[in-house]
């Protein structure tokens, strides 16, 4: 019997009136990608923030390694992600702003930090600041702040958004590479090559419901 | 440890900001301004002007509704919800994140303090004197009421030169100060997060709008109501001093209970609201 890592049982999110989420379930286990597709505002998004912790589901339950997110943990503090707008200390350089982030959990590690951002792509020494980044850069930064905890779980939101075709080819390795070693990784995206070559499993969310289409 | 890293990191990553500077900018006009007759009195006497001058600004209305103003210009950013947080928040949990801003709100609170009373011995440095005591000029004007020939901007009080030594009565005052901006801050936090930001910057305005009540009513009512309105404390250089007869601030030890109960009381309601509240991103100010 597999480990799920991610379980999630008939969730809903109503905002007001509105049901963004409808009795979503999904059951993820470690050493798979799973790709969410969709069209903007179905609540892909929505999803990934109530697995984080950012927003309260109005009924059912998330369970990741079997504790309750709202009750046996208020967020998703052991997981990599990526939603929304990538957004950092804009007067700081990608290799402050990650070593903040980094320090906030462990213990500094300068040398960790570097092949970090080596390996997304980014030059460690660059000593221009976030806010003159591109969109491009800042999607690097989004992915190596993800990924420098080398975390169990990852929650990706249109990851590849803003990226040359160079760095789509790397971050695909990277995330098959991080799939090898077992890691649960949840990915949306809008780009039908990714979920074709990155994803062992695709759910389509419609109007809130989430149904398997591979 | 980590939590006291997060909170000086917030602090130094955040107090560079553009709206400082205009705060500091602002005050050194206004300071500049209000202290030309002071200046002008102490060019005729010839003799330099002591430059602890800050608690008696403290007392002045017009300077302390500008130094609100001000204050709640810079607090504009609560309630925090600023996108950059969001892998902050991630990695620190609710309560802990939390519990770096309401110590980020603290150290920013000093730090406009600090960045007022520095300015206020800044522009009186070249015509000062840094002496341990109040110096004769200010007692000078403050006896023979010179003050009020000058029409200084700002007056000085008798009864706080006898009652306290400068760098008593400094340290009172930016303790009182800090924790008074302190309270708005944290009271402007509990209300965004328990309504809207629309709700907290009106509260902080009406502490503003209280203060003026509170030195335009009859002195007897100033007595009872200046019990509750914050925001007139940070007049504590005139405590010893008497209004017709009344001694209308409440004493510094209620000053200082009053603060810090309602702060922790601030904070409480914070840490339980944010274990429940949904993260909505703004975007970055």
């Amino acid at each position: 019997m597999q480990i799920m890592m991610i379980e999630i049982n008939n969730l809903v999110k109503a905002f007001k009136d509105n049901r963004v989420l409808n009795e979503v379930t999904i059951r993820c286990c470690p050493g798979k990608i799973y790709g969410i597709v969709g069209y903007n505002g179905s609540g892909k998004t929505v999803l990934f923030k109530c697995i984080l912790g950012f927003l309260k589901p109005t009924s059912g339950e998330i369970l990741v390694d079997g504790k309750q997110i709202g009750k046996d943990l208020d967020m998703l503090t052991s997981a990599g992600a990526i939603i929304e707008e990538p957004s950092f200390l804009k007067n700081k350089t990608a290799y402050q702003n990650l070593l903040f982030l980094y320090r906030l959990r462990n213990k500094p590690n300068k040398n960790h930090i570097i092949r970090v951002l080596e390996t997304v792509g980014l030059d460690p020494k660059l000593k221009r600041h976030v806010g003159k980044f591109s969109l491009g850069m800042k999607q690097r930064l989004a992915i190596a702040q993800a990924i420098m905890e080398e975390p169990e779980i990852l929650i990706l939101d249109e990851p590849m958004n803003g990226l040359d075709k160079n760095g789509i080819k790397q971050m695909r390795e990277l995330f098959l590479q991080m799939k090898s070693e077992e890691k649960t990784i949840l990915l949306a995206s809008h780009n039908k090559e990714d979920i074709d070559v990155l994803c062992d499993e695709v759910y389509e969310m419609d109007k809130g419901v989430l149904t398997q289409i591979r | 440890m980590k939590q006291i890293y997060y909170t000086w990191r917030t602090y130094l990553n955040n107090i560079r900001h553009i709206r400082l500077l205009y705060f500091t900018i602002v005050i050194v006009v206004f300071l500049v301004r209000y202290n030309k007759l002071l200046l002008q009195y102490a060019a005729d006497m010839d003799y330099p002007v002591t430059v602890w001058v800050f608690p008696f600004l403290m007392s002045s209305f017009s300077f302390l509704v500008l130094f609100y103003f001000l204050f709640i210009y810079i607090n504009t950013d609560i309630p925090f919800m600023q996108r950059v947080q969001m892998y902050q928040i991630l990695r620190m949990g609710r309560k802990r994140w939390i519990f770096g801003q309401i110590g980020y709100l603290l150290l920013r609170s000093l730090t406009m303090v600090l960045i007022t009373f520095f300015c206020s011995v800044a522009v009186l440095l070249p015509h000062g004197e840094l002496g341990a005591g109040w110096g004769k000029l200010i007692q000078t004007a403050a006896l023979t009421g010179a003050q009020y020939e000058y029409s200084f901007a700002y007056f000085f009080f008798k009864e706080a030169f006898i009652e306290f030594t400068p760098l008593q009565l400094l340290l009172l005052t930016i303790i009182i100060c800090t924790l008074i901006t302190m309270l708005i801050s944290m009271a402007m936090l509990v209300i965004c997060l328990y309504t809207n930001r629309i709700a907290a910057v009106s509260f902080a305005v009406a502490n503003v709008i209280l203060l003026f009540v509170v030195n335009n009513i009859h002195p007897r009512m100033r007595m009872q109501m200046s019990r509750f309105v914050p925001a007139c404390w940070a007049e504590v250089a005139r405590v010893s001093t008497p209004d017709h007869n009344f001694y209308w601030l409440p004493s510094v030890s209620y000053m200082l209970t009053f603060l810090i109960i309602a702060i922790l009381i601030c904070s409480v309601l914070a840490v339980r609201k944010i274990n429940t509240i949904e993260f909505h991103w703004e975007d970055d100010l």
